[in-house]
């Protein structure tokens, strides 16, 4: 199912977006229910989707038996869908039933691809998301 | 008993020999990896399941092989070697196509053209090893790194080699991550990798709409044999930008590149049939696209390299590597060179621009070497 721009608006990732690539980014989402104890990433996997949290519980459990938890509404998931190592470094669990946004990596590229500004500040994000969760997971090692 | 006998020898158990058995091996590893390993599923599953169809032994003369007249393959097949797919594939291609970065930049459009190099040596590295010109022009189209173009100028030049040059040509698409950073690394030294590209400027909606008309105008009088490529890329462009008619150009982007895609892909696949496929020739076709590939990356990072010894404000060379067509996919990979030298260096505003100048860049080669050697 497709969602509205504003539901974006109210969500950190996307304080500084525009209105129009709020609509751009919001034609490319879908919305998902997850019920506790699905597993919606799986480490070692093919990072093929990328996750906004819209409600719910998760738990993100990293090598080494270090794992983070996931409630806030905006916090992303599956980071590496867009940047190195394009595989899943951790694993995601549902602890409580939730709803989370998703966008492929076809689609994800191909917003790259139709508006290259709106791309870069997405990828600026993500990257910045991605050097704190390294960090994390690299904290087990 | 006749008729037992009759029936199993026209089974495909008593026709097949051992290329069948290699080809549905590939064709099955195909889908196996779309699948299982969800590698570039939107391209080895149609082009896998496609090798399968293909390769399933026949008799002759019954009208079911890609290559009998009437078939229903044959049919489907036409939209390949007329040219009609890949036409289609740049329509959509070019109403998911934002210019704003080349216009903001249009000096990064020379790395697009450089990066054609690759298509020119191996052009000439192909007829040296014995290739007639046209397979030749055939086979160092892969050097665009563009499969629709690829097919495109293979089907008018050596339609005899459409399966190989196809497969090649997305294998090496795909296998971009691979094969770029090592020679993006090689030519570049960290200090160059390093270099911060300035923000773009901001480009208005107006110089976007101007720019597929201008374009398709520059492009086509250089070079028509590439209207049928650029003509729907550019219209497909104007539909995008102009905002009028969105849901032709949502139509364009969606359902009408995935349609394409989807009998491209199959046909492409049911092309490769043990007999035209497994020969010395696919052999050497693979191993001269890894060169034109490998060479346009070169080249592209090396004109960016001489374009600094005359500019005052530094390019990043590692954007040359995206002067080569595979969208986004090079963008992306010079994007994460840059990033894993400096954290703070993003290249891949830039890097498209190049990239979607290469799309232009290769179609505009493969219209000139489809009317030189005609």
């Amino acid at each position: 199912m497709s969602i509205d721009a504003h539901i974006l608006k109210p969500l950190d990732f996307f304080v500084d977006f525009k209105q129009h690539e709020l609509e751009s980014f919001a034609a490319a989402l879908k919305s998902r229910t997850v019920d506790a104890g699905e597993v919606i990433i799986e480490r070692g996997t093919p990072a093929l989707t990328f996750f906004i949290i819209l409600s719910g519980t998760y738990e993100a459990a990293f090598k080494g038996d270090r794992s983070i938890i996931l409630e806030q509404i905006g916090e992303v998931m599956g980071w590496s869908t867009v940047v190195h190592p394009f595989h899943y470094t951790g694993t995601v669990t549902a602890k409580k039933d939730g709803e989370v946004l998703e966008i492929s990596s076809r689609d994800f590229f191909e917003l790259i691809q139709g508006n290259n500004a709106l791309g870069e500040k997405i990828m600026k994000k993500i990257d910045k998301i991605a050097s704190e969760r390294r960090t994390i997971a690299a904290g087990s090692q | 008993m006749e008729l037992l006998l009759q029936f199993l020898s026209n089974t495909g158990f008593y026709l097949a020999d051992y290329r069948h058995f290699v080809m549905l091996a590939v064709g099955s590893l195909f889908v196996y990896l779309a699948i299982a390993k969800k590698y570039e599923p939107l391209l080895l599953l149609p082009i896998g399941f496609g090798v399968l169809i293909g390769n399933i032994p026949f008799f002759k003369g019954f009208g079911l092989g890609i290559y009998e007249p009437n078939s229903v393959l044959h049919y489907l097949y036409f939209g390949v070697t007329s040219g009609l797919y890949p036409s289609i594939v740049f329509l959509g291609l070019g109403a998911m196509t934002d210019f704003s970065s080349l216009l903001a930049r249009p000096k990064l459009m020379l790395l697009g053209a450089a990066a054609q190099t690759g298509i020119w040596v191996t052009l000439l590295s192909a007829m040296a090893l014995g290739f007639m010109p046209k397979e030749a022009a055939s086979i160092a189209i892969i050097g665009g790194a563009d499969g629709p173009t690829s097919i495109f100028l293979t089907a008018k030049l050596a339609p005899h080699l459409i399966g190989p040059i196809a497969i090649a040509a997305y294998s090496y698409m795909a296998l971009i991550p691979i094969i770029q950073p090592p020679i993006m690394r090689l030519l570049t030294t960290r200090k160059e990798r390093l270099i911060h590209m300035p923000e773009p400027r901001d480009v208005s909606k107006k110089e976007l709409m101007v720019f597929p008309v201008v374009g398709l105008f520059l492009c086509c009088f250089l070079a028509p044999a590439s209207i049928p490529l650029l003509g729907p890329f550019f219209f497909g462009n104007i539909m995008k930008e102009s905002g009028v008619v969105d849901r032709l150009a949502n139509t364009a982007r969606t359902s009408v590149i995935d349609t394409a895609t989807i009998f491209l892909g199959l046909t492409v696949g049911a092309s490769t049939q043990g007999d035209v496929f497994l020969t010395t020739k696919s052999v050497s076709i693979f191993l001269l696209g890894a060169v034109a590939f490998s060479i346009a990356t070169a080249s592209g990072i090396v004109f960016a390299k001489i374009m600094n010894l005359f500019m005052k404000e530094k390019i990043n060379p590692l954007l040359g590597a995206a002067g080569v067509s595979a969208v986004p996919g090079s963008a992306r990979e010079v994007h994460l060179v840059g990033l894993k030298e400096d954290p703070t260096n993003f290249l891949l505003m830039h890097a498209m621009a190049c990239n979607s100048s290469g799309v232009i860049g290769s179609a505009i080669c493969a219209g000139i070497l489809w009317s030189f050697m005609m």
